[in-house]
């Protein structure tokens, strides 16, 4: 198992090197001068010349990425071209809350697809069924930035139910305010006892966890369905059945074990995928994260920034499938051997 | 040693099963005596094996439509409620497959599965787990396999292991559909011998279910002979393999020359 | 004790305990697979709505860029069904005429995918060795890569515009359809009959043509259809953004995202172009679920 793990880290060390040295290419192809961000709008030319040594830009391509990777092993990610800090600093403090919302929605994710997918595979060919399918096609549709002004049309605008933007209550800050441990709104909540901001947190986050959702849920549904059924026409199904087990259990118990190693492959692709799609769902909820960092940093030129998230989430993505991996071996016994 | 008929363990009659429009088994009569090892053979699409899956009681739930009688020890199974199937299925009559690694759950420990199954029958912890090491024994296979996974089991040892299963669950019936297609000869020949032991320390009744004529041959004491969801000949093994009456028979047995010398 | 050899394979249980065969007949398929004859229901009508465009809208000019000052947010009535918009044109027509340009959109997209990643995974699957290995990392790279994020960068230093929307979207989507087609290809190459023809010296050429691209087809074509819906959101989420198509063109998201200023109050301006980008995706996304159903059961596919 050890050699597992030992490979797939270095396959994942190896994709990161290559996220970062595309990154590179792409940046220099960009048109825009960083040393002259740096400088500032009113540098003279020599000050921009100074700028760019210090950032190191009149060194070779090659160079330039080997220091940065170097960088990066030691923990220093560049400074921020627009802020003006450390861009580990800034990623730990935007990125946080990102996830938090992204963990939140795949959990609704998945508490949705899984029942909706193992109804459809049980009662394939009847109305569940259909309708089970129909509800992960509309999930798998929906335009997520119209699905967030829709529901706070419906919620906020129309029934009043729900806050129609931001982390949590703004007044909050004022009369309890909210001491950051992990950056991540809900979690310090709890963590430091905070019962008002906890509960103002969950009201904001129900709408922007649903719209981020949304897709994954579609997914998974299929996913299920798909893997259950695939399952259910086999040999060891069969012998189940013969043994005397409820169908019950054999789409609960057995058939379902067999749908979480696809299932958590998913996840990992979805944690990627919605961890960028928050840009989307924050602009739109008002909610800052590393969404809005990388619109700002975009939007600003600020290459070590993007470099920076571009880095990020590729780490993500990289451990996630890597996590996935692990995890489909230790589910499937068979995996282990090859 | 022919079974004694004196009362049919499992008896069939009129039963027909369909698929939609088509209708794939039309049998008047067939009898599975106590303690008696009877063949069923015939070539691929003759309607063996869903013979076998109605036996269960599984025929519907393959999508097939069961009309007639299938009676266990006299107890009426078509149209049984399912709760009353699913005692039968495992404790009264099971069932072994052809490809016998993929029979079991590949996700589950060998064990495990013994476990689940015997304890849904009512089985209480401690003495599934005895059953479960004396049905090894019986099968003269090492308990240590209970702790493997299927993909490590080679095909004759999941094989006794889905005997062993039968035997844990005190089953009288077994039902086994083409158990040794996909096996070695030498294999074969060891699960034919288990068979033989299991019916006569048992006195459990079989039904083999085979294309193999020569194998039926050597395991059976009576042969039923399906064609297109007919028995077109039924009868002691060594008058129906060595004296054919039907002509399809005839041409079953012609294409194995070497039963007429073994019969 | 040896096998009979005039018997068949035993393949009987699986033929005995099959279903009455595949219904061949159209209304058989379309009564087991209801939603894919929906897909393809709708797919057609939005073909139609596209092509037919200056038939069906009431003022085909508002979708080019005449302004009418003195009829702006006006709510739906029976002269504008769907309103009208900031400066006054007509949203019916404006979404009516957007039916033109999202499906072009995908088009182009998994056109330049499939262009790019089959070759690539073809090569990948059938030569294996370093050359798999090469093209594989290089594949994870731009899988690992986040998507949006590089369409943000290339439309924010480039022009924004439909094409460079195109070009940000294929750049991504690609990676897809190599891994798909390098799992077949590998699965095909690794057949015996293959094995031997390579042995015997046939060209590679002529057994990429006859034997391993045929094989790679059917996934290549379920997976296109079930990316449509996919491509048009992200383009749409791209011209929401305002990196996508430009005023006075009536993308969809665009109209969405010109919208969302009124939402509170002109609620018309953001439901209808919303509605048709989710409609148009369900369409596609419910074609391409049932094809697959009947093209591929064995699901080889990737879900995404």
């Amino acid at each position: 198992m050890t050699r597992f793990v030992v490979r797939r880290l270095a396959l994942a060390a190896l994709v990161v090197l290559g996220v970062v040295v595309l990154t590179f290419v792409i940046a220099r192809v960009v048109p825009g001068d960083p040393a002259a961000t740096w400088a500032g709008p009113r540098a003279r030319p020599e000050q921009i010349e100074k700028a760019r040594e210090e950032l190191g830009l009149d060194r070779p391509l090659p160079a330039q990425i080997a220091e940065y990777v170097g960088g990066v092993a030691t923990g220093d990610w560049g400074v921020s071209l627009r802020t003006r800090r450390p861009v580990l600093d800034d990623i730990g403090r935007r990125a946080p809350a990102s996830i938090e919302l992204v963990t939140i929605a795949t959990l609704l994710a998945l508490v949705v697809g899984i029942p909706l997918g193992l109804v459809a595979a049980r009662w394939k060919g009847r109305v569940p069924d259909v309708g089970s399918r129909l509800i992960a096609v509309v999930g798998v549709s929906m335009p997520s930035f119209w699905l967030a002004i829709v529901l706070q049309l419906v919620f906020f605008q129309w029934l009043h139910l729900l806050p129609v933007a931001g982390t949590y209550d703004p007044n909050l800050d004022y009369t309890s305010p909210l001491r950051s441990i992990t950056n991540m709104p809900i979690v310090d909540a709890l963590l430091t006892g905070n019962w008002a901001v906890f509960g103002s947190a969950l009201t904001h986050v129900i709408l922007p966890a649903i719209v981020i959702a949304a897709y994954p849920a579609g997914v998974i549904t299929r996913m299920v369905r798909a893997s259950v059924l695939d399952t259910i026409g086999e040999d060891h199904v069969r012998m189940v059945r013969a043994l005397g087990f409820p169908e019950r259990s054999v789409f609960g118990r057995f058939a379902l074990r067999h749908a979480w190693s696809p299932v958590v492959a998913l996840l990992a692709l979805v944690f990627a995928y919605a961890l960028v799609n928050t840009f989307l769902v924050e602009a739109i909820f008002n909610r800052p994260g590393l969404g809005s960092y990388a619109a700002d940093a975009i939007g600003a030129l600020d290459t070590p920034a993007i470099l920076g998230v571009t880095l990020f989430v590729a780490i993500v993505y990289v451990i996630g499938n890597m996590l996935v991996d692990i995890v489909q071996a230790t589910i499937d016994p068979r995996i282990r051997v090859s | 040693m022919t079974g004694t008929t004196t009362g049919a363990k499992l008896s069939l009659h009129d039963l027909r099963i369909a698929f939609g429009p088509r209708r794939v088994v039309d049998l008047d009569h067939l009898e599975l005596g106590s303690g008696q090892i009877l063949g069923l053979a015939g070539e691929s699409g003759s309607g063996k094996s869903i013979t076998a899956l109605a036996m269960l009681g599984l025929a519907s739930t393959f999508g097939a439509k069961v009309e007639g009688s299938v009676r266990l020890d006299g107890e009426e199974l078509v149209g049984a409620p399912e709760s009353r199937l699913r005692e039968l299925r495992g404790s009264r009559v099971s069932m072994i497959f052809q490809s016998p690694v993929s029979s079991l759950d590949p996700l589950l420990e060998v064990g495990e599965l013994f476990e689940r199954t015997l304890r849904l029958h009512g089985v209480r912890k401690r003495e599934a787990s005895e059953r479960a090491s004396d049905a090894f024994r019986e099968v003269l296979l090492s308990t240590d396999l209970l702790r493997r996974y299927p993909h490590e089991l080679s095909g004759g040892q999941a094989q006794r292991i889905a005997i062993a299963m039968s035997l844990a669950l005190r089953s009288e019936v077994l039902l086994a559909d083409e158990p040794t297609s996909a096996l070695d000869v030498t294999v074969q020949a060891e699960i034919l011998d288990l068979l033989r032991r299991v019916r006569e320390e048992r006195g459990m009744s079989v039904l083999f279910i085979s294309h193999d004529l020569a194998v039926i041959a050597e395991l059976c004491d009576r042969v039923a002979v399906m064609q297109l969801g007919r028995i077109v000949e039924e009868g002691p093994t060594a008058r129906v393999l060595g004296e054919p009456e039907d002509d399809y028979t005839k041409r079953l047995v012609a294409a194995v020359p070497k039963i007429g010398a073994q019969v | 004790m040896s096998r009979v050899p005039s018997y068949p394979d035993v393949e009987s249980r699986e033929e005995v305990l099959a279903p009455p065969g595949r219904l061949r007949s159209v209304p058989g398929v379309i009564r087991r697979n209801p939603l894919l004859a929906v897909g393809a229901a709708m797919c057609l009508a939005i073909f139609l709505v596209a092509v037919l465009a200056p038939l069906i809208a009431t003022y085909p000019e508002d979708a080019g860029s005449a302004v009418h000052p003195l009829q702006t947010l006006e709510p739906p009535s029976a002269q504008h069904y769907f309103g009208t918009d900031q400066v006054g044109r007509d949203v019916f027509s404006r979404v009516v005429y957007g039916a033109r340009i999202s499906p072009v959109i995908a088009v182009l997209v998994l056109a330049i995918s499939v262009l790019i990643g089959v070759p690539l995974g073809i090569a990948a699957g059938y030569f294996g060795g370093w050359i798999d290995e090469v093209i594989s990392r290089v594949t994870d790279v731009f899988l690992a890569f986040p998507a949006l994020l590089l369409a943000l960068a290339f439309a924010a230093v480039m022009q924004p515009s439909i094409t460079n929307t195109v070009i940000a979207i294929s750049v991504t989507w690609w990676p897809w359809y190599t891994r798909i087609v390098r799992g077949q290809a590998a699965s095909v190459t690794g057949r015996p009959f293959v094995e031997s023809a390579k042995a015997t010296g046939v060209p590679h050429r002529r057994i990429l043509l006859r034997h391993v691209l045929p094989n790679s087809i059917t996934p290549i074509i379920v997976q296109v259809s079930l990316d449509v819906g996919g491509v048009i959101l992200t383009a749409s989420a791209l011209s929401f953004l305002g990196l996508g198509a430009q005023d006075p063109t009536p993308d969809w998201g665009l109209m969405v995202s010109q919208g969302q200023a009124f939402f509170t109050t002109q609620w018309w301006l953001v439901t209808f172009p919303g509605a048709a980008i989710f409609l148009t995706a369900v369409a596609f996304n419910l074609l391409g679920d049932g094809l697959r159903d009947v093209l591929d059961p064995r699901r080889v596919l990737t879900t995404r």
